[in-house]
């Protein structure tokens, strides 16, 4: 359960990125976005693990 | 933006999603399970769906990528399933990172898509490893 609840963080987290990277550039959008990649493995790896 | 970065980036990212796709139908056939093969199959799908995409986006800017090699070179071996799974595992994290260059120079939907992108490699690069990896498309690129 809360594994699950984690999974759905991290993916609510994940989608929130998106938003939040085109509001930079450069630097800061590659790493905006990277760890918005964090966020999706994260949730795909919970997943799994639920 | 200058446009001709963001083409530049969008060629790379072109020439990444057909390295993935060579990549994806060497070592497919040295995976362990009828799981990874499947989710092998699904991937190589996704990059080759990702290739028509780039293509296209690189045609919305006037600019055309090279057509796909017949071969690649590739980073390490394909003799059995954990080789296959590292260089899965390296090939996303090269198309994650083809995809943080094009998120660090476009903007508006472009930039997303490519975030989105980034997001779907980051995700096949912590399964294939079986693990999270720490800033997915930036690998011994922090700081940069």
């Amino acid at each position: 359960m809360i594994l699950r609840q984690l999974a759905d963080l991290e993916r609510s987290a994940a989608a929130a990125r998106l938003g939040d990277v085109v509001t930079t550039s450069g630097s800061l959008a590659r790493l905006v976005a990277s760890i918005g990649g964090c966020e999706a493995a994260h949730a795909a790896l919970l997943s799994v693990a639920t | 933006m200058s446009e001709g970065g963001v083409v530049t980036a969008l060629l790379a990212a072109a020439a990444a999603e057909n390295a993935a796709v060579y990549g994806y139908s060497v070592a497919g056939a040295r995976l362990a399970t009828g799981q990874d093969k499947n989710a092998a199959r699904t991937a190589y799908d996704a990059h080759r769906a990702q290739v028509q995409n780039v293509t296209q986006w690189l045609a919305d800017l006037g600019a055309t990528p090279a057509p796909a090699a017949p071969v690649y070179r590739l980073p390490s071996p394909v003799v059995d399933n954990p080789s296959a799974r590292a260089l899965l595992a390296a090939i996303e994290e090269s198309t994650a990172a083809a995809y943080a260059d094009v998120v660090a120079v476009a903007s508006a939907q472009l930039q997303r898509d490519a975030a989105l992108e980034l997001q779907a490699a980051a995700i096949r690069e912590a399964q294939w490893r079986t693990t999270s990896v720490p800033f997915p498309g930036l690998v011994g690129r922090l700081g940069a």
